[in-house]
């Protein structure tokens, strides 16, 4: 089997698209310049929690790729009772990507499986990418250069937290500044008249992703709940008379006080995310509760829960003077080590599902067209087996979906099913990545209005690539 | 001493008595009184040692840092005795356990769907051991099952957790043995029933137990100095090779059964350690951190061979020791604080500031690390230094709430919002056993963004489910236990506080809350923040036809913002 060299690989994945390239003619020749802010645009993290296994997501559909997968993990293709007629494993139930570069492909053909149904439909319409085998490099690798001890690698390569943090913040467990936050500060520097507090917006727990200097993860509260002080705003608690009322309205001030008057780091910072917490929750929740609700229904899951919150939240865009923002979802679910069959189908479900929702939503708010949303995940997994599940790995898969997105294409690579290729580590087949996360969210921050020096700035490993951004948008 | 007739009492669970109380001294002391050969000289004997708790603010603190706070009466009792008396008091308490009171009260394993999650709770509420409590919570928070992944498995669980409290006061690598073989890790980390590998299918072992006993139960990614802190270069502690060298081990084990297969495993296999099936073991050579298990070997030695290995290695102590301080007493602990921990662990031994001795001497003594860990100088000096003191995890905070207010009645299994406490918009954010993910609410690392702390490099786990997002739910949670049981103890029988002393206090909005200042935060409210509750106390006026139920008002008020104020949130 014949394989590029690496280098020239990366070369020709991107050349096929620089001719129509924004994002690359924007890092190559805009002046050092602010961020551009016009208009309404949103990026949309969604994070895979425990890895989730590349070679169960994008499936091979040609045959003889299909039987190489199969028999490399046996285990797995069993646990999904592949040989069952109605299997979502079997050959003929794989739902087919068409892809429009299928030609880099040598007759490999993909897809995906039918709980990620609307992963397929936006895809065949032009409208979702598909990124192969991305994850955290410092340079260009494979596996002789690790044999041989020349390769610069990233810390800490199979652990979940560490990749979890590497994958948001491009550095291990204890990193503070992701680079969704960062690219957040960029905005609310350019941009003067910018609400910094509704920049960046998590559905779920404030996780390193969007920490920034300046901005930092405002949670929102579940879909359509109205927040209060129970203690009070409920006036049965501490009685119905004047002076009770009075006490309620000191007793307010206190929850929402923000400066402490001790020195102890730990105090100070408690204080100051309790006042500001249950401050911004309520006034928050008081604007989302007046607004009109959405027609779109989200599926009754966390995430489908999540993204219903996102939409929710990008309907106020106007009310809230953010015409920037990043936001935050996460689910949990993907370390298959065993029960993979069950397990990553029912993940699998759930995004698809609230992936489907959340595109509704936005073609409902007429915003689709100005949101990227993505995926992020600690790792790919291995190829071969371990019986009905798979391990850690290093290189996965991911999804680029949105309105503007120059969909029904692969970008980067998807290494043939051969323990050989020089892009796989060890005898288990994980993936050495052959796009850095760098490439890849250099090209979602151009898109939304960062430019080439504010980009280096957050993504210093850039320039070791011969291309800095992909050309999925 | 913290002994009593009530506390005594919540052990009779659903009406079975566990065990006689006092007494129970069923093994080789843990501790042991000063003697003539440990005891300081006499000269020195004069003045007491730092760990004598010599006011009322100190036997308060104490009881935060050791256990889960107490009552007026406690904090009373504690005034003019030594931390390491409690302590050695504490280790001597008969084990509250949760395995046999869910067999007594649960007649199949279909019933027991979130109800041993409940046991922990009310034994965190109530139980009378409570150093152990505490410790087996900490050991919980590190070596990590979550019941999201058990849903009618609480016997399963509940035997997990017995380990735990079995071992609180045990040895290290007793219990990552009793771990290793445990039903519930097995399936948690799934190497239950996690075969050899296959040459002809190219089917290699399940990695996933290796992976995380090395990266969280015992040494870490990085290698360590005895201080904690990593060593120059921060050299891994081991590569794929190893982990793909290590997961051969955990290879054959099933649970107890006449073979190795699902359909002859035995009814109560979920309760009863793993069994080794070495037909389904791997025979080849198992290499990892430098050593190597020859082929041929069997299971069970091969997981001795290996455990020893990892338990001898050099990271443990410190790596277990900074995140049991963490747990109890700082959240980013000093390195020459870790590192003397870190030595007790090595010692097995630690001798208390007045003579008392801890742990048998063998490696890695938990009785030892714990009491090194409370009597260390710099949890007992004055000194309040800016970066020192821990961020209070939810679970804590409504244990003392609990304790402080000798709340009775509890019964959390009858309780619906003790189902589930981890939602942060209405509960607390966090439940027992109930971790998203092996790593378990928050990491030991962990620094947070955007903050004072973050800024002067702490770590700061517990700001990871303390933070703007769930403030609010807290607030709300503690809201509806502090007012609606007081209010109407026959419509909200539960859960029911004794406010007699703060009443009587009531009319006076300054002796009370001076009186709450050191019985929630060992004194440590700012004369600014007092002066402020005071006011805002004093606002509610007592009216003369309504005298108690003013009064009460008032103490729900001033409790209200007691326990959302920076000194209980962090202990200190």
């Amino acid at each position: 089997m014949a394989f590029y060299n690496r280098r020239q690989f990366l070369t020709r994945s991107t050349l096929g698209f620089a001719g129509a390239t924004m994002g690359l003619s924007i890092l190559a020749n805009s002046p050092a310049r602010a961020a551009n802010t016009g208009g309404y645009k949103a990026l949309v993290g969604i994070m895979l929690k425990g890895g989730m296994d590349n070679n169960d997501t994008i499936l091979p559909t040609d045959e003889p790729s299909y039987n190489a997968l199969k028999s490399l993990r046996q285990g797995i293709f069993d646990s999904h009772h592949a040989d069952d007629a109605e299997s979502s494993r079997h050959l003929d139930n794989i739902l087919p990507l068409n892809i429009q570069n299928a030609a880099r492909f040598n007759g490999r053909q993909f897809g995906v499986p039918r709980e990620l149904a609307s992963v397929q439909s936006m895809f065949n319409a032009g409208e979702l990418a598909v990124i192969g085998n991305v994850g955290p490099l410092l340079d260009s690798v494979d596996r002789a250069d690790i044999e041989t001890g020349r390769a610069l690698l990233p810390k800490r390569i199979f652990s979940h937290n560490d990749q979890q943090s590497t994958w948001m913040a491009l550095g291990t467990e204890g990193t503070r500044r992701g680079w969704g936050g960062q690219i957040a500060d960029a905005v609310i520097r350019s941009d003067a008249s910018h609400n910094a507090l509704y920049s960046a917006i998590t559905a779920t727990s404030p996780d390193v992703f969007l920490a920034g200097e300046t901005a930092q993860a405002f949670r929102i509260p579940g879909m359509g709940r109205e927040l209060q002080i129970d203690a009070v705003n409920k006036r049965y608690h501490l009685g119905y008379s004047d002076d009770a009322d009075a006490a309620r309205a000191k007793l307010d001030s206190f929850l929402r006080r923000q400066s402490f008057d001790q020195d102890n780091l730990f105090r100070q910072d408690f204080v100051r995310q309790s006042g500001r917490g249950i401050q911004n929750q309520i006034e928050y929740s008081e604007r989302a509760t007046r607004a009109t609700p959405l027609t779109t229904m989200f599926p009754y899951t966390s995430l489908g829960g999540q993204l219903g919150g996102i939409a929710q939240a990008m309907s106020l865009r106007g009310e809230l003077s953010a015409n920037r923002q990043v936001f935050y979802a996460a689910s949990g679910g993907y370390d298959t080590h065993d029960s993979q069959g069950e397990d990553i189908s029912r993940e699998h479900a759930q995004l698809g599902d609230a992936l489907a929702a959340f595109r509704a939503a936005m073609i409902e708010i007429g915003e689709w067209d100005n949101v990227l949303v993505f995926t992020m995940s600690d790792f790919g997994r291995s190829m071969v087996g371990n019986g009905d599940g798979s391990d850690h790995g290093w290189g996965g898969h991911h999804f680029v979906a949105g309105g503007s997105v120059r969909g029904g294409h692969i970008y980067g690579d998807i290494p043939e099913i051969d323990l050989a290729h020089p892009q796989y580590t060890d005898e288990r087949g994980r993936l050495i990545p052959t796009t850095s996360i760098e490439q890849h969210a250099a090209a979602l921050g151009a898109w939304f209005g960062l430019d080439s020096s504010e980009l280096n700035a957050i993504f210093p490993n850039l320039s070791r690539f011969e291309r800095s951004a992909l050309t999925f948008v | 001493m913290i002994t009593s007739i009530r506390s005594c009492a919540a052990i009779f669970i659903a009406g079975v008595a566990l065990s006689a109380c006092g007494g129970g001294d069923d093994g080789a002391p843990l501790a042991s009184a000063p003697t003539s050969g440990t005891a300081p000289p006499p000269a020195a004997a004069q003045a007491k040692p730092f760990t004598d708790l010599a006011t009322r603010e100190e036997a308060a603190r104490f009881l935060i840092q050791a256990g889960f706070g107490g009552t007026d009466a406690q904090i009373d009792a504690m005034v003019g005795t030594d931390a390491a008396d409690w302590i050695a008091a504490q280790m001597a308490l008969p084990a509250t356990t949760t395995f046999d009171t869910m067999l007594a009260t649960y007649p199949t394993r279909d019933d027991t769907a979130r109800k041993h999650s409940s046991l922990l709770w009310q034994n965190f509420l109530t139980a009378d051991d409570v150093l152990r409590q505490r410790m087996m919570f900490a050991l919980s928070q590190i070596f990590v099952i979550s019941d999201n992944s058990f849903f009618n498995e609480g016997f399963t669980t509940a035997h997990y957790t017995d380990i735990l409290t079995d071992q609180a006061f045990g040895n290290y690598r007793v219990m990552i043995e009793d771990i290793t073989y445990s039903p519930a890790m097995g399936q948690y980390l799934t190497y239950f029933r996690n075969r050899k590998g296959d040459a002809e299918t190219g089917r290699m072992p399940d990695e996933n137990y290796a992976r995380e006993l090395l990266q969280l139960f015992s040494i870490g990614l990085v290698e360590l100095n005895m201080d904690g802190t990593p060593k120059a270069g921060e050299p891994e502690t081991y590569d794929n090779e190893d982990i793909i060298g290590l997961a051969k081990v955990f290879t054959g084990l099933s649970g107890a059964g006449t073979s190795f297969s699902y359909h002859d495993l035995s009814e109560d296999w979920r309760r009863r350690p793993l069994q080794m099936f070495d037909d389904q073991h791997s025979p080849l050579e198992k290499s990892f951190l430098g050593t190597t298990i020859p082929a041929g070997t069997l299971g069970e030695a091969s997981i001795t061979q290996a455990l020893d290995t990892i338990a001898g290695h050099d990271n443990v102590a410190p790596f277990l020791s900074r995140q049991l301080i963490q747990r109890f007493t700082s959240s980013s602990p000093s390195p020459d604080y870790v590192e003397r921990v870190a030595q007790a662990f090595e010692a097995g031994r630690f001798e208390a500031p007045n003579g008392r001795a801890f742990g048998t001497g063998a490696r890695g003594d938990f009785a030892a690390v714990i009491a090194a860990i409370l009597l260390d100088e710099s949890v007992h000096d004055d000194v309040q230094a800016v970066n020192e003191g821990k961020v209070r995890e939810p679970v804590l905070k409504f244990a003392h709430y609990s304790r402080a207010f000798d709340l009775s009645n509890i019964n959390v299994a009858d309780d619906y919002r003790f189902n589930d406490t981890s939602n942060p918009n209405d509960r607390l954010g966090q439940h027992p056993l109930r971790s998203p993910s092996v790593f378990n609410y928050y990491r030991p690392g962990y620094v947070t963004p955007v903050s004072e702390s973050g800024r002067a490099g702490l770590t700061a786990p517990e700001f990871q489910i303390v933070n703007d997002g769930s403030a609010l739910g807290y607030s709300n949670f503690l809201t509806n236990y502090i007012t609606a049981p007081a209010d109407d103890p026959v419509g909200n029988p539960g859960f029911q506080p004794d406010f007699t002393r703060e009443l009587e206090l009531a009319d006076d909005p300054q002796a009370l809350i001076d009186h709450l200042d050191i019985k929630l935060t060992a004194g440590q409210l700012s004369e600014a923040t007092k002066a402020e509750m005071v006011d805002v106390v004093s606002t509610l006026l007592i009216a003369a036809d309504e005298e108690q139920t003013d009064r009460q008002d008032r103490v729900q008020l001033a409790l209200i913002m007691m326990m959302s104020s920076g000194a209980f949130s962090v202990q200190n």
